[in-house]
């Protein structure tokens, strides 16, 4: 940013004027912070690539192969294979908020804290909002890779048959909306929580989550439980899981679209005004 | 003996009373030998105090007794040498006499000084029935045979007070017969002769001061009237009197003998015990013990009720009593049981709050009283006992009102515990010496005394009595009154213990201007002045607070009701934090602080106009840099310009003791400099103003004053020249921010936390004044020239090219000049008196001439003037309302290095984080490169780079990469980023280094890599805060090295750092932050110049050095050149070339040097004398 411009009206606006403008610096900074982030990605391909894989390996092992072969458990029989359908979409949308919420909060609250290396993406000519959507941005990525892996491991883990009858209109729209409202529910999670507390995530947030987010399930059969039925609604999980079965398999029955689509939406925008709400008050004075 | 000196030869009396003015003077007579023989005692700086000790002196040395007014007429040893042969040729008389109680002297002092001060009301009382004048005359002798002191009358022998006790009067009661007048006639008639008794002035020589009278009104009604004098009688005496009078008069009655038992003790015995009890290792334990105490505590507490204009009202205020509500009574005992403390304790701790509230100050000097009757042998024995000790009510850390109370406890039990040493006594040792160095007298005018009322009655058989009207003192305790009429000139005996007062003793002329022919409230210590009086009386069930002083009414009123209220407010929440019960200060007019001594210059001003001889006055106060607990030539110093009327020449010493007169117990000017009518000036003491120093300054303080050093320039302002709109509009602004009626555009405000507000309030009144302006100017009047001068730049107008606007600049410096330099003309005659001082004043000429204005840094060509940063009024509050930074103005140019230096918590980082987005602003705006930082992040960030404190690198990436990405982020392309990051590495020796994990990195690693991202995007401006923190000075140096390099090549910089010799070297220009306010903002050289104490050189050698010293006073740029015990000393305004022009002037003064020292002022001088010394956490 020399000075030797032509002075126009003043010194200072000279200067001024040497500035891209916004919407360039934006650009090329997002594109600097996504860089930054696959090669830091890349640097420990190892560890994303375990946190994909063994987590839905190990879940459609046990439940889809171990299970039917030792007779335990549910299902059994037409019933097994029965299980293994509601199970498989199921493990995507697992694998799709687990990764997603995890590849931003983790590291942000790392980055908030003690040394507050996210400065130097704050001083970046790009606004504080745009730095928050590039981590969801990028949260989302992992969130979809994560949940393409469960594909080739249902294809071949299962000792029943899964029927999978994938339409693709809805697949193509529920999956990046998915990933969006995991990332953004990590960048929330990831403001609110302070480096002590990560481990609260796991506990706390992600283990109810998955327990009550209609894995095993089909959140229809819930209704010999009605205050359970309602309750669960209040996860972002439960329509994850019913969309990606309205998406992937038929024969079991699911949510009316309308309501997913809704539901989900709706958590998407609020956790990401909420998430950049938190980002700017934590990175801001 | 030898007679009356004749011609030139110096009596040996003489040679004596010299010495005798040395060893009092303390060197401030001459600078070697014995003083001269007309060393004037008083214009030499002499108090009260150091002629007491003369007078004593002389009575030891001839034997021979000098009052203090002879010794006002004579002030000079040799004036005083014809006084004291005349004395010795009558011989002395010493018979008889015993001395004085320690509570009697410092009232007797006072009595001098203003007669009548220590009068106590009459006590008054009617009686109805046959009275016989001769019984009551039998029965007043018979009491004054118990009672020694209504037999007693004082005297001054051999400088010191002594009370001789003499035979009552035998005689009866005087009579006045007003029964032929009518009842309601004749009752007007008694008051008016009451109060005249009153007022009316003891022979204190002649008669001894306890003198009862009657009046007749009919017949078997009369009143019997007691004149009485505070040297003879306390409270506690009240119920003696009253119980003995009325036993002696009924044993009288009756024709029995006395009832009465023998008193064990005579008062002069007891003067006599506690004297020789204080000269012995008590008294010297209980003295330090106050040195402890005392240290650094306020010369005086002025509570500023009243009395706008410098006329007092006549005489004392009547008391205002105030009898406490019970539903107020009841809990307020109830908190004093609960803090373990007693009523009185409460009521004080109460008072100490509305103290702090009224006065504004944490540190408070008040005195209070103490009974002194210990020991039973004391209790029957009538005559004053009372003593004065001095409470010094500190604000510790932040008590609530409970924790106050135990403080308060504490407070009062140590300084009961310490009352066998006079008041005056510990008050003169302990402060009078630093009140001495600036010609000040230690003053404590507020009391709060606690008083029993009087239980026993008089009762004379046959008769019964009752009161008359409020002069009554079978009610509540004594008070004090002082004469409430003009001592008219003549008609009034002025000495009272002069022996045989008659107008026929020599050296009476003057005598009677001397004593003042004007009112005088009473005195509340050594030296009289305005008084606030409060007296607590508890009978038990009745609480009623009395006040007197010398104010108006209505204020003293103002006060009760504050106090009140704070009572209720104590009693409902005990736990309450005082500094809320303070809350915001209600005095109407907050008194300027000096040197620990509050003062309101208007008041001064206006009474030292007053004085005969004087046209016009203008004060000054010259805040030398320097501790003003150091005797002499540092610390503030008030100054007093007084342009004489027509007429003989003025005395200065004559002018001092009359200002003296009319504001006792104010400090006064500790230099007083005569100005001439415009275009002609004359020595206040008849000595020509030929040496072109300020004629006529007396320095009672330190000796040799320099000639006007750092003062502003206020002399020469022609009268009459009305102020500009500027000044007008900030003298307005800033008078109503100190809470003062008008302030003068000469007044220097400079430094002064007020001062800050005051340009918050300057803006607010439209003034476009930034603080460097403030910074270098300590006037109204120059600042208003400076802006004058620096208008064209004003904020808003830097529309036109950066070239325009620095030529625009340069335009307006050079009018401003001239206008200055024609003002300086038209001043000529009184600027010209003080050559020294003339160009080195921060007056308006020095500071447009030399202060660096903005845009005139050396940056390189085609960006100069080019303003990177602007910040107007940036501020920030956190939630929570600590206030980080409270509006800061300031402007970085292209090219410069632009230092923030602060101490911890000062609200650098803080300011820093609002330039580069990342705190958010609360008020004001920042621009950068032009952009405003606030709505424009965006675009703003491109344009700096920033290098934080702490390690922000990014942990997750090697060092190259940090460095990489970082330039991705600022749109470089990959190759680029990759060329000019190892471009970097390579000049931040981090070469070899670019693949390491930044965690392994050292500080000076860490630092110059943080540096090295910064500079990534070639940024406008790099912001460092506090780069060279923790680091080892060989990464301190090779740092430094890299920014010196950077600054070369143009870069600006702006960086926080609070290590002073760093910014001295590397900053073009610094400004100084504390509290979140800029104080100063200049180059080093300037601020050094500007506000620090300049350089000193220090000249040891041999031949006629005083010429070197006039040498050296003439030169413009010298502040103060003095002979020392070791040489010359010079301080000159700066260091290129002091020495050489020290060393020619030496030689051309033929003086051979031995020894030259010079030491140079640092920034850190600067910024501590901004700043403070206290720690900051």
């Amino acid at each position: 940013m020399s000075v030797t411009a032509a002075p126009p009206a003043s010194p200072a606006a000279a200067l001024a004027a040497t500035a891209r403008s916004r919407t360039l610096a934006t650009g090329a900074a997002f594109w600097g912070l996504m860089l930054r982030d696959l090669t830091v990605l890349d640097r420990k391909l190892h560890i994303f690539l375990a946190r994909t894989v063994v987590q839905p390996l190990l879940l459609v092992f046990v439940f889809a192969n171990v299970f039917p072969r030792i007779s335990q458990g549910i299902g059994g029989g037409s019933g097994a294979s029965r299980f293994t359908t509601i199970l498989v979409p199921g493990v995507v949308a697992l694998s799709v908020i687990i990764n997603g919420v995890q590849a931003v909060a983790v590291t942000l609250v790392q980055e908030i804290s003690y040394n507050r290396e996210i400065e130097d993406r704050i001083l970046a000519p790009i606004s504080v909002r745009m730095v928050a959507v590039e981590k969801i941005v990028f949260g989302a990525l992992q969130g979809l890779f994560a949940g393409l892996v469960v594909f080739p491991i249902a294809a071949v883990v299962p000792a029943t048959p899964v029927y999978v009858h994938i339409h693709w209109l809805v697949l193509v729209t529920m999956a990046p909306l998915a990933c969006v409202a995991s990332a953004a529910l990590g960048l929330t999670l990831g403001t609110l929580l302070e480096p002590r507390s990560v481990t609260f995530l796991f506990s706390i947030v992600l283990l109810p989550l998955t327990i009550l987010g209609g894995l095993y399930y089909p959140w229809s059969k819930l209704n010999a439980i009605p205050w359970l039925q309602v309750a669960v609604l209040a996860n972002p999980l439960i329509y994850m899981t019913e969309g990606f079965r309205a998406a992937l398999v038929t024969k079991v029955p699911h949510m009316p679209l309308t309501s997913i689509y809704v539901a989900l939406s709706l958590f998407t925008v609020v956790l990401t005004v909420a998430g950049i709400k938190g980002f700017k008050r934590r990175v801001l004075t | 003996m030898v007679g009356v000196t004749a011609g030139h030869t110096v009596s040996p009396v003489t040679e004596v009373l010299s010495s005798i003015w040395d060893r009092v003077l303390g060197g401030r007579a001459s600078r070697s030998g014995p003083a001269p023989a007309d060393a004037d005692l008083f214009a030499l700086g002499a108090t009260w105090h150091d002629a007491a000790r003369v007078i004593a002196l002389v009575a030891d040395a001839f034997e021979v007794d000098i009052e203090p007014a002879e010794l006002v007429d004579a002030p000079t040893p040799a004036g005083l040498a014809r006084l004291v042969e005349l004395r010795r040729m009558e011989g002395g008389e010493t018979a008889g006499s015993a001395p004085v109680s320690v509570s009697q002297e410092g009232m007797l002092w006072n009595e001098l000084l203003a007669p009548g001060s220590f009068n106590l009301a009459p006590l008054v009382r009617r009686h109805h029935g046959p009275i016989d004048p001769a019984l009551l005359g039998a029965a007043f002798e018979a009491l004054a045979w118990r009672h020694e002191p209504l037999r007693t009358t004082f005297e001054v022998r051999r400088g010191r007070a002594v009370q001789i006790v003499g035979r009552p009067s035998r005689s009866s009661v005087p009579m006045v017969d007003l029964s032929g007048l009518a009842t309601e006639a004749a009752e007007t008639e008694a008051r008016r002769l009451i109060a005249d008794a009153a007022t009316r002035v003891f022979y204190l020589a002649a008669e001894p001061p306890f003198a009862p009278s009657l009046i007749r009104l009919g017949p078997d009604d009369h009143l019997l009237v007691v004149r009485l004098h505070h040297l003879v009688f306390d409270d506690w005496s009240v119920d003696v009197y009253r119980r003995d009078l009325s036993a002696l008069y009924a044993a009288l009655a009756t024709g029995g003998a006395s009832p009465l038992p023998e008193l064990a003790v005579s008062y002069s015995e007891a003067a006599r015990l506690q004297r020789a009890r204080l000269a012995g290792p008590a008294g010297t334990a209980e003295m330090s013990w106050w040195r402890h105490t005392l240290d650094g505590a306020p010369l005086t507490t002025q509570v500023a009720v009243g009395d706008p204009g410098g006329e007092r009202p006549r005489g004392p205020s009547q008391p205002v009593s105030l009898t406490l509500p019970h539903e107020l009574v009841g809990p307020l005992r109830a908190l004093a049981r609960h803090g373990r403390a007693t009523l009185f304790m409460t009521l004080l701790a109460a008072f100490e709050v509305l103290l702090h509230r009224w006065t504004g100050e944490d540190d408070l000097l008040i005195a209070s009283v103490v009974a002194n009757r210990d020991g039973r042998a004391l209790e029957g024995v009538l005559g004053c006992f009372t003593k004065k000790v001095p409470l010094r009510l500190r604000l510790h850390g932040d008590p609530t009102f409970l924790e106050l109370l135990s403080q308060v406890r504490e407070t009062l039990l140590g300084s009961l515990a310490h009352h066998h040493l006079g008041f005056e006594t510990v008050l003169q040792e302990v402060l009078g010496r630093r009140a001495a160095d600036h010609g000040l007298v230690p003053h404590v005018p507020i009391m709060f005394q606690g008083l029993v009322p009087s239980q026993a009655e008089l009762r004379l058989p046959g008769l019964s009595g009752s009161a008359f009207g409020s002069a009554d003192t079978q009610g509540p305790g004594l008070h004090v009154v002082g004469p409430e009429r003009p001592l008219e000139r003549g008609t009034q005996p002025e000495r009272p213990l002069e022996r045989g007062a008659g107008p026929e003793r020599p050296f009476e002329r003057g005598g009677a201007e001397a004593r003042g022919g004007r009112p005088r409230t009473w005195g509340g210590g050594l030296y009289p002045g305005t008084f606030l009086g409060v007296s607590v009386l508890d009978d038990g069930t009745d609480v009623t607070v009395v006040v007197q002083g010398g104010f108006h009414p209505p204020a003293v009123q103002a006060l009760l009701d504050d106090y009140l209220s704070l009572l209720g407010a104590v009693v409902q929440t005990p736990l309450r934090k005082v500094k809320e019960l303070v809350g915001r200060g209600a005095g109407p007019e907050r008194p300027e602080r000096f040197s620990g001594f509050p003062f309101q210059r208007r008041r001064l001003e206006t009474a030292l106009a007053a004085c005969p001889g004087v046209a016009s006055v203008t004060l000054v106060v010259e805040d030398r840099p320097g501790s003003s607990e150091t005797a002499g030539d540092r610390g503030p110093r008030m100054v007093a310009e007084v342009v004489p009327e027509g007429g003989p020449p003025l005395n200065l010493a004559r002018l001092r003791e009359a200002l003296w007169r009319r504001l006792p117990g104010s400090p006064w000017p500790a230099e007083m400099v005569v100005l001439g009518s415009p275009g002609e000036r004359q020595a206040g003491d008849g000595r020509p103003a030929g040496d072109g120093r300020p004629a006529g300054g007396e320095s009672p303080a330190g000796g040799d004053r320099p000639a006007s050093d750092g003062r502003p320039q206020p002399q020469g302002r022609p009268a009459g020249d009305p102020p500009s709109a500027a000044e007008a509009r900030l003298a307005m602004s800033w008078a109503r921010a100190l809470a003062v009626p008008e302030v003068g555009v000469q007044a220097n405000y400079w430094q002064s936390f007020s001062f800050l507000d005051a340009l918050d309030e300057a803006r607010r009144a439209g003034a476009d004044v930034r603080p460097e302006q403030v910074a270098r100017n300590r006037t109204i009047e120059t600042l208003a020239a400076d802006m004058a001068t620096s208008q064209p730049s004003g904020p808003g107008k830097t529309t036109s090219a950066g070239e325009t606007t620095l030529v625009a600049e340069g335009g307006a410096l050079d009018d401003g000049r001239a206008a200055t330099a024609d003002r300086a003309g038209s001043e000529a005659p009184a600027a010209s008196h003080a050559p020294a001082g003339g160009a080195a004043e921060g007056g308006g000429g020095t500071a447009a001439e030399t202060a660096s204005p903005v845009g005139q840094v050396a940056t390189p060509a085609g960006v100069a003037g080019t303003e990177v940063i602007r910040a107007e009024g940036l501020a920030k509050t956190y939630p929570g309302g600590l206030v980080a930074v409270g509006g800061v103005d300031l402007s970085v140019y292209a090219g410069e290095i632009f230092g923030l230096l602060g101490p911890n918590g000062a609200g650098k980082t803080t300011t820093i984080g609002m330039l580069t987005t990342l705190v958010v602003p609360s008020g004001g705006r920042a621009l950068v490169a032009g952009v405003d930082v606030a709505t424009d992040p965006t675009l703003a960030k491109q344009f700096m780079g920033v290098v934080p404190q702490m390690n922000n690198l990014d942990n997750s990436l090697t060092v190259f990469e940090n460095l990489y990405f970082h330039g991705r982020y600022f749109g470089m392309k990959a190759g680029r980023a990759k060329d000019t990051a190892t471009g970097l590495l390579d000049r931040l020796r981090l070469a070899g280094r670019g693949d390491d994990s930044v965690e392994h990195l050292s500080g000076g690693m860490v630092r110059r890599l943080l540096l090295a991202r910064a500079l990534m995007q070639g940024p406008a401006i790099i912001f460092l805060d506090e780069p060279t923190a923790g680091l080892d000075p060989q990464s301190r140096l090779a740092l430094w090295d890299i920014l010196d390099a950077l600054h070369a090549e143009g870069q600006t910089i702006l960086l926080t750092t609070h290590d002073m010799e760093v910014a001295d070297r590397f900053c073009d220009r610094v400004a100084i932050m504390d509290h979140g306010r800029i104080l100063a903002l200049d180059t080093p050289e300037e601020l050094k110049r500007t506000l620090g104490s300049g350089t000193s050189v220090m000249v040891k050698g041999d031949g006629d050095l005083d010429a070197l010293v006039h040498r050296l006073e003439a030169l413009t740029w010298a502040r103060d050149a003095r002979r020392t015990e070791l040489g010359v000393r010079v301080v000159l305004d700066r260091a290129a070339g002091a020495l050489s022009t020290v060393m020619a002037l030496a030689e051309e003064t033929k003086v051979k040097i031995t020894d030259v020292a010079v030491s140079e002022d640092s920034l850190e001088t600067v910024f501590i004398n901004l700043t403070g010394r206290e720690l900051r956490e």
